[in-house]
């Protein structure tokens, strides 16, 4: 039964939300996504930072420890391993991991210990134009594609 | 409203699910937690599990209830990492002129509303200002009838209780003298 306390808890409630909004529209989560091809470059390109070979393996591959150019290589190399792939090879990852492992192996003995970061002569700076779309300036692992759905367990109330 | 039901698993129906109950989903949990970003952040996640476990909603309830109940669990979660977050910082503060902002939304109702159980808060909300049924209320918590017009009531009685231990008064109390009712 509906008393006057209740009716006076609707209206206050009314008064107090009804011009709440979210300040921010949030965006909506999505779909998890398949390795595109940039994403993997991208993917690769961030291995490569975090390892314990990349600049040396970097530099190796691209000739130039530019991570934007590193990652032009690389999108290139997990295009050709994707050619491969459709050809009736397995393991896109092997491939490219392989790729950027030789060079590093090839690296250390040109080189000895310890590559150098500065024999193209460049940092990086004064690059900035000319890069298309899909040109990561930095390995971001934003691009990294969404872990598929984790089985989690359903929401219950009690919990 | 003629809306087409919606199909578990089926990202554009969880998309238009989205659309359609973030706002109230909000309003929800700016009720419960008084604090508009801490809303946001839980709205959010509350819609990231929800999505996680989309596939597995069961249609017998309403969606939104359903989010509702999740974004319980997430207000829950986020009212113990909070306390356990704030302990230090209340400590450091003693002695300092509070800079703390003031909670929203403002009024003797809210304030009583969040000194509520946060169960007992989402119950009030959700059959007082979004008009969910008894009977939806039960079947999106998956408890009987019964047992959720005893806890409505208990919700009730306490916020009552609350208003009346803040001096404010409300219809069916003339006015409220150091806890005492008098007419």
């Amino acid at each position: 039964m509906k008393d006057e306390f209740d009716g006076w808890l609707t209206s206050e409630l009314d008064r107090g939300l009804a011009s709440a909004r979210p300040r921010t529209r949030f965006a909506p989560p999505r779909r998890a996504r398949r390795l595109t091809l940039k994403a993997a470059a991208v993917a690769v390109a961030a291995v490569l930072v975090t390892s314990g070979v990349a600049l040396a393996a970097g530099t190796a591959v691209t000739g130039t420890p530019n991570p934007a150019v590193w990652g032009q290589q690389v999108q290139a190399k997990v295009q050709q391993c994707q050619q491969q792939l459709s050809s009736g090879q397995h393991g896109i990852g092997q491939c490219v991991s392989a790729f950027a492992k030789g060079h590093g192996q090839e690296e250390k003995a040109n080189h000895g210990h310890g590559a150098g970061a500065n024999g193209a002569g460049s940092n990086g700076h004064g690059h900035g134009h000319g890069h298309g779309a899909g040109v990561s300036h930095s390995p971001e692992p934003a691009e990294s594609p969404e872990p598929p759905d984790s089985p989690e367990p359903a929401e219950s109330p009690g919990s | 409203m003629d809306e087409q039901p919606l199909r578990p698993g089926d990202p554009d129906d969880f998309a238009r699910l989205y659309e359609g109950s973030r706002e109230r989903l909000f309003r929800t949990l700016l009720a419960m937690l008084g604090d508009r970003a801490a809303a946001e952040d839980c709205v959010q996640e509350a819609f990231a599990r929800a999505f996680r476990s989309w596939a597995r909603w069961s249609p017998e309830a309403p969606a939104e209830a359903w989010l509702h109940r999740i974004a319980l669990n997430v207000a829950v979660s986020y009212r113990r990492r909070e306390r356990l977050r704030t302990l230090p910082e209340l400590l450091l503060r003693l002695g300092r002129p509070g800079a703390e902002p003031e909670p929203e939304p403002q009024g003797p109702l809210f304030q009583a509303l969040r000194a509520l159980p946060l169960e007992q808060a989402q119950l009030i909300v959700l059959r007082y200002h979004h008009g969910y049924s008894n009977r939806e209320l039960a079947a999106s918590l998956g408890i009987p009838e019964t047992t959720l017009g005893s806890r409505l009531a208990v919700a009730r009685r306490t916020l009552r209780a609350e208003l009346d231990r803040l001096g404010v008064v409300t219809p069916g109390r003339s006015s409220v003298v150091s806890g005492e009712e008098t007419l």
